[in-house]
């Protein structure tokens, strides 16, 4: 996560965006972690923040098993305390969060590519 | 993840400083549970005091979850105050504003909660 805030400092990205892919970047981690790999599982996992026109994009790859988030279940967010769970809620806000989010399967890989607009602050 | 619990006229303030994510979620919410189980003992509101969290993530959000059942099992009145703007908008998107108390500060939860 330290890799997400000093990506934002040295962009000179305004700090309130940071969060929205700091969440992101640890939905899909430990997405992986918990189900994608096997427990002795020694694959890597890829990870690659970029600025380009004023949108920054995160792309997550692994090795794992084929996920697709996008096909994960849709929570309801209108349901009461008493029905409400987290199953399925982290990935769910994630892309309600960004501007675009597609899932690709890709030599053997999960590659997930996400991007929100976000513009550098001028002021700094 | 730190976490100062302070009793302010009647009402037991949990304040969790730092960040909130899937390494440090589980251990506040089993402070959090514990803490609204003997304010219930003893009659008082929980507010929990969001002024110096900086960052929370699903994990995180659930401990919230968790805390508003027992609460709410539990006839103890919760609210949440404080929130910066990025943990506000992970409250809305999560749809939690809906089923958690949420309050602007920590003079709001206690006038709320009727404390004297």
């Amino acid at each position: 996560m330290q890799f997400v805030s000093d990506f934002w400092r040295e962009s000179k990205l305004p700090e309130s965006g940071a969060m929205i892919f700091e969440f992101a970047l640890e939905e899909i981690f430990t997405n992986i972690m918990k189900y994608g790999l096997a427990p002795d599982s020694k694959s890597d996992v890829l990870v690659r923040l970029d600025l380009r026109l004023e949108c920054v994009e995160l792309m997550v790859s692994d090795a794992g098993q084929p996920f697709d988030p996008k096909a994960a279940i849709t929570p309801d967010v209108h349901l009461d305390l008493d029905e409400r769970t987290v199953g399925g809620l982290g990935l769910f806000m994630v892309q309600e969060m960004m501007d675009h989010f597609s899932y690709m399967r890709e030599s053997g890989r999960n590659v997930v590519l996400m991007g929100k607009k976000i513009s550098p602050d001028i002021s700094k | 993840m730190e976490c100062t619990i302070n009793k302010v006229m009647g009402v037991v303030v949990v304040e969790p400083v730092g960040r909130l994510d899937f390494d440090s979620a589980k251990q506040f919410e089993d402070q959090l549970v514990a803490e609204i189980i003997s304010a219930a003992v003893a009659g008082a509101g929980v507010a929990i005091d969001c002024s110096a969290l900086g960052y929370v993530s699903s994990a995180g959000l659930r401990a919230f979850l968790v805390a508003a059942r027992t609460a709410k099992s539990k006839a103890t009145k919760l609210a949440v105050c404080g929130l910066s703007a990025g943990v506000q908008d992970v409250f809305e998107m999560s749809g939690f504003g809906r089923i958690i108390t949420i309050l602007s500060d920590r003079d709001a939860v206690l006038a709320e909660m009727g404390a004297s």
